[in-house]
């Protein structure tokens, strides 16, 4: 093993492609729900992910929650279902494994969780914790299960007497250790990291991370770590999958994705992690909003709805910045309005010719436009949507507003394009010839 | 300039809020905790202060202790909370009351629970302005809308019938807000404000409170473990450590010129201040518990630098600023311009002074 492992080692120093595949994710989708005659649409947490992973190396999987990422990292250990596609382990197709087989598999694969508190049974000492895989498996015999765990618990970085103590005896750094020795009980070769870090303080975070990073050096692991944190995926990762809605926008190299993204969220989201370096200005691109529902994503591009730098159809390319923010979040006012269901209530009161305060649009296109000069050629179209609104067809006003206002990113979802030598992909339009790239439409980046 | 100690922090009264060599201790059967031990700040107008540390070093215990939400078997021993000129400490139920909400708000962690789940938002904003105000009905409602809309919530005629659970995170924490600047406080208190919430909403949320701050000119204290945020968003710093402020600068100096071993510690175990690739810095052991006065430097078990003498005396804050801003160190490696004994006796006496001055 020590040979294997200092062989990724000196391929990954080297630049060079490292490893084989190991796990191979093609078209991945898992969806919650919408099966059944009467379901509502399904909630698409992972919706379409293509990816690899090389042996030996750390991917980091990063986005804001709710974005899937975990979703991805639990299909992947086949703790959830996936809906559609396929993923291959050293070339098995594992979304078909069941029973006896899946049980073998699963010694490969182990999961360390975000919460050390919950992830760690109360009422078992260490030692039965990080036995359970063990005895799970029916690994050796139980002398040798022992052993193994005393030997796992120096590799942590903890003492043999802990074996019998419980986690409230333990620091959160330390229920971390125990979690991952756990992970590492029956030697897996591939190590799912769930926001290892995000629940310690900085200072036991550094000691956490640089342990998983002597662990992967000594026993050649190849980790998929799933973070929100961009400085921590920043520091340990080879390759990064930035996702966003269940899908992946940016993978490439961690290095060339950190200093020169390429996809309009992958800078917004590096852009939004503030600089521990008061005299760093930074000019900010301040996402507006929120991710859009999972159950109901735009159609087109999943970032549509947040793009700051979002391709405008000709007829409008050139009106002031403000008032297409404004538009933009008009839109979002109708988007969410369709969502909601209407109470009987306030339906018979507009049936019986009372005001409803769902029809109420006037004070809000006074908040959003009222300190703005519209011209006409907006005025007419936002007129327009404010009054299918007031007659109840928000649906109507929502379709009328993305024909009007709506361009390619509306409707068509980017493929991916390669967008540097070394394979980074990015997921776009305006990588395609006919639009400026991402980074040149809005002036960014700091000035000291 | 050159180094000498520091003198008695800034009195000049006009500051907003001055916590003075405030004590806040814990009486459990086990031990007694000294969760804030001797901390003295202050907060003007119009500026942000923060106060970083990892989780233990006492942030939160301040400032409960601010907003008088310590309880039994928790006591304020020692010191003065004064907020415009009065001294908070020892004031009565309804005393408290008043300035709780209305003359001090306080933005929890974690919005989710700040928020009850059984009132729409409008209701609990409402609520607010009831108690504070006295406003109610329709005039409350419109407030309640306005408020909303302060904080940057579309759509607020009808997100003020909404329970919280339909609010995804970064708009609870607006909301939040929202209910802690119903009554105008000139204080806001902001505990880990933006730790549950994702980067990019707690960017929103980092440049939402600036603009409040710009147009309602109050005083922020912004509490937080992240080092990255606190560089964004205070003017001045102070850095706990075991229920102790162990350095205290503007927040420029502080990243340019860290004094303390330990601010120096925190800043080089963040991620993304270390080349790519390398290995983090850490800082070993954990935060102590204080459970006796202090006679010793409670960071020396961790400190790289300890030597002898911090086992024995006490540090006191020493001026360390370079440019004269104010800038002052609890180490006995300064004054570094004197020899190393000489700054030890210095320490020694003054902190033996002090003792003394409390006794009496």
């Amino acid at each position: 093993m020590s040979t294997a492992t200092s062989m990724y080692q000196d391929q990954e120093e080297s630049d060079t492609q490292i490893g084989d595949t190991l796990v191979e994710l093609n078209d991945l989708k898992t969806y919650y729900g919408g099966q059944g005659m009467f379901a509502g649409p399904p909630v698409k947490a992972v919706d379409g992910v293509t990816f690899d992973i090389q042996k030996g190396e750390t991917l980091g999987l990063v986005g804001e929650s709710g974005c899937g990422k975990t979703t991805l990292g639990r299909t992947l250990i086949q703790l959830e279902n996936a809906r559609g596609g396929s993923i291959k382990y050293d070339g098995t197709e594992i979304t078909e494994l069941s029973g006896k087989e899946l049980k073998e598999w699963r010694k490969n694969v182990q999961m360390v969780f975000q919460d050390p508190e919950s992830s760690l049974n109360e009422r078992m000492t260490v030692g039965e914790i990080i036995k359970e895989p063990l005895d799970v498996h029916d690994w050796k015999t139980p002398k040798d299960r022992r052993a193994r765990v005393r030997e796992i618990l120096d590799i942590v970085g903890l003492h043999p007497e802990h074996f019998y103590r419980y986690p409230h005896q333990f620091s959160g750094g330390q229920k971390q250790r125990v979690g991952i020795a756990r992970a590492l009980a029956l030697e897996p070769e591939f190590v799912i990291l769930d926001e290892p870090v995000s629940a310690l303080d900085a200072s036991v975070q550094a000691k956490i991370l640089n342990l998983l990073d002597d662990l992967q050096d000594r026993f050649g692991l190849t980790y998929l770590l799933i973070a929100h944190d961009l400085s921590v995926v920043e520091q340990i990762t080879d390759r990064v999958a930035v996702m966003y809605l269940g899908n992946v926008m940016e993978l490439g190299k961690t290095e060339e994705l950190f200093d020169d993204p390429a996809n309009p969220y992958t800078l917004s989201l590096l852009s939004a992690i503030p600089e521990p370096d008061p005299t760093i200005e930074k000019n900010r691109i301040t996402l507006r909003g929120t991710p859009p529902n999972p159950r109901d994503p735009p159609k087109g591009c999943p970032f549509t709805t947040r793009c700051p730098m979002k391709v405008r159809p000709e007829k409008y390319r050139d009106i002031d910045d403000d008032v297409w923010e404004g538009i933009e979040v008009f839109r979002e006012v109708v988007r969410e309005r369709t969502r909601i269901e209407r109470s009987w209530t306030s339906r018979i009161k507009t049936a019986l010719g009372g005001t409803d305060p769902y029809q109420d649009v006037d004070e809000i296109i006074e908040d959003i436009f009222g300190h703005l000069d519209l011209s006409s050629e907006v005025q007419s179209p936002v007129g327009e949507a404010v009054q299918y609104v007031k007659n109840g067809n928000e649906e109507q006003a929502r379709q009328y507003l993305r024909e009007e206002f709506g361009s390619v990113c509306d409707v068509e979802l980017p493929a991916d394009k390669r967008v540097s030598n070394t394979g980074r992909t990015s997921m776009c339009h305006r990588h395609g010839a006919e639009y400026d790239e991402p980074r040149e439409s809005v002036e960014i980046y700091e000035t000291t | 300039m050159s180094q000498s100690f520091a003198t008695e922090a800034n009195t000049d009264g006009d500051a907003l809020l001055q916590v003075e060599n405030l004590q806040t201790v814990f009486f459990t059967d086990k031990e007694t905790i000294r969760a804030v031990d001797g901390i003295t700040f202050d907060v003007e107008r119009g500026e942000t202060v923060g106060i970083v540390g990892e989780s233990g070093s006492g942030k939160s215990v301040t400032a409960r202790s601010i907003m008088g939400l310590i309880k039994s078997p928790g006591k304020i021993v020692e010191g003065s909370i004064k907020y415009k000129g009065d001294d908070l400490v020892g004031n009565s139920e309804s005393e408290w009351r008043d300035i709780r909400g209305g003359e001090i708000a306080m933005v929890f962690q974690d919005p989710l629970s700040s928020l009850n789940p059984v009132y729409t938002v409008g209701n609990q904003i409402k609520e607010a302005l009831r108690l504070h105000q006295g406003l109610t009905g329709q005039e409350a409602t419109q407030e309640a809308i306005e408020l909303l809309e302060s904080v940057g919530i579309p759509d607020a005629p009808r997100r003020v019938k909404e329970y919280p659970h339909e609010f995804s995170g970064g708009m609870r924490q607006r909301a939040v807000i929202a209910t802690a600047l119903a009554c105008e406080p000139d204080l806001l208190i902001c505990d880990e404000p933006t730790t549950a919430l994702d980067v990019t909403i707690q960017a929103q949320i980092l440049d939402l409170l600036k603009e409040l701050q710009e147009e309602r000119d109050i005083g922020i204290m912004f509490i937080t473990h992240d080092m990255g945020v606190i560089a964004e968003i205070a003017d001045r710093v102070n850095v706990m450590y075991a229920g102790e402020i162990v350095e205290q600068a503007d927040v420029e100096e502080l990243y340019e010129n860290p004094q303390h071993p330990y601010t120096r510690g925190l800043l080089k175990s963040i991620p993304g201040r270390t080349e790519r690739g390398e290995k983090l810095a850490t800082i070993e052991g954990e935060v102590p518990t204080a459970s006796a006065p202090a006679t010793d430097c409670r960071f020396a078990p961790r400190c790289p630098e300890a030597f002898d003498g911090c086992e024995q005396v006490h540090p006191v804050p020493v001026e360390v600023s370079r440019n004269g801003s104010d800038h002052t160190a609890s180490c006995l490696l300064y004054p570094d311009d004197v020899p190393r004994d000489e700054a030890v006796e210095m320490h020694r006496s003054r902190s033996t002074a002090t003792e003394e001055a409390i006794d009496e």
